[in-house]
């Protein structure tokens, strides 16, 4: 089977891949990062590609790159080390910090987080109304009953739809 | 399908082998050389890197992004072998593509809201080779390749074999006059 394999003919002067590793060459500590690219290599007995991963160690000359970063990496005309012959170009996804290219919106979990956060302040604008949280157990006197809570509630619900459905409201997306 | 349940319930026993063999997957379609070599889209040489990111489960915005994908990504690789092709599944909202160009330009295209032909096609006059230079260049190839050349890289291997040459001087000799001794020694009165 290993014969019908093709070895990637994508050269390795630029390439997109993930940080894996975070290290240092050198008396004065010069940044590096080992990226994970994946190149496809095509089997020409199923006819197939299959991603094959390697592992490039690219110096970090601005010190930004953090591990799970998607990074383009350039190979150096003079590389730093034998084993570090890339450097860092650009990073195009931070991990844990993606912006959507198009909208220029921070998303999180297949969810705008500004969409997100508004929903969830309307969440609370229904739920607890003027109040900013629930009431404290010291207010129990003067805090409202289950069923006078959960009718504020409702009636604050309606009153949003009704503002909702009016046609001077503007629709939000 | 039923017949080879049926060969084999005959024979007595179950076979792996008597079953088609790359029948695998949801379009087994997409692993043909033919289907492959269908791929329309050629990729200008500046694009080195191409990513795009789909929705295994997509919304009816992010359709097109994974009908494309599921029915080009192999074709585009096929045909754009030097070009590192990377999928992102679900890193973002909208779906859309990213080209890395050598000089370390992004092309950024929206794929929100199109349909699978629009994404092709949208790919295919941003990013694609014009008529224009695929022709110049398929002439280019032929240039390079005369077919008056002769050797052991080539049809003929020496020039003996084409009708009206000099024979092969493993089957006659060669006349004196043309041989180097002569040319180089006894030519000269």
């Amino acid at each position: 089977m290993s014969r019908f394999i093709q070895k990637s003919q994508v050269p390795i002067d630029f390439l997109m891949g993930r940080v894996v590793k975070l290290s240092s060459v050198g008396l004065d500590r010069k940044s590096c990062a080992q990226v994970r690219v994946r190149r496809n290599e095509y089997n020409s007995y199923l006819h197939q590609f299959y991603a094959k991963s390697e592992d490039f160690w690219a110096f970090d000359g601005q010190g930004g790159a953090r591990l799970g970063d998607l990074v383009l990496i350039r190979q150096m005309t003079e590389p730093l080390t034998r084993k570090v012959q890339h450097q860092v170009e650009r990073t195009v996804f931070k991990h844990g910090n993606i912006v959507d290219p198009i909208t220029k919106r921070r998303v999180v979990q297949d969810e705008f987080v500004d969409e997100s956060l508004a929903k969830k302040a309307l969440i609370e604008k229904v739920l607890l109304g003027d109040k900013k949280t629930p009431a404290a157990p010291e207010d129990e006197q003067e805090a409202l009953g289950f069923d006078e809570e959960h009718e504020a509630q409702l009636e604050r619900l309606h009153n949003l739809r009704l503002s909702d459905s009016s046609p001077s409201s503007s629709s939000s997306r | 399908m039923n017949v080879t349940v049926k060969v084999a319930e005959e024979s007595g026993w179950k076979s792996e082998s008597k079953k088609m063999p790359f029948m695998r997957g949801p379009m087994p379609l997409r692993r043909t050389t033919y289907y492959l070599e269908q791929g329309h889209i050629l990729l200008r040489d500046s694009v080195r890197i191409f990513s795009i990111n789909f929705h295994g489960k997509p919304n009816p915005l992010q359709k097109g992004a994974r009908e494309f994908v599921f029915w080009h990504w192999a074709q585009l690789q096929y045909k754009n072998p030097s070009v590192q092709l990377v999928k992102h599944n679900n890193i973002s909202v909208t779906p859309f593509g990213q080209a890395f160009l050598v000089n370390g330009d992004e092309v950024l295209l929206d794929f929100e809201g199109k349909t699978r032909q629009e994404i092709h096609d949208v790919i295919k006059n941003v990013l694609g080779k014009t008529e224009l230079v695929l022709r110049r260049e398929q002439l280019e190839q032929t240039l390079q390749k005369n077919p008056a050349n002769f050797g052991s890289e080539f049809n003929r291997h020496c020039l003996c074999e084409v009708q009206g040459q000099q024979p092969c001087s493993s089957v006659l000799p060669v006349p004196s006059y043309l041989k180097g001794g002569f040319r180089w020694t006894k030519s000269r009165p």
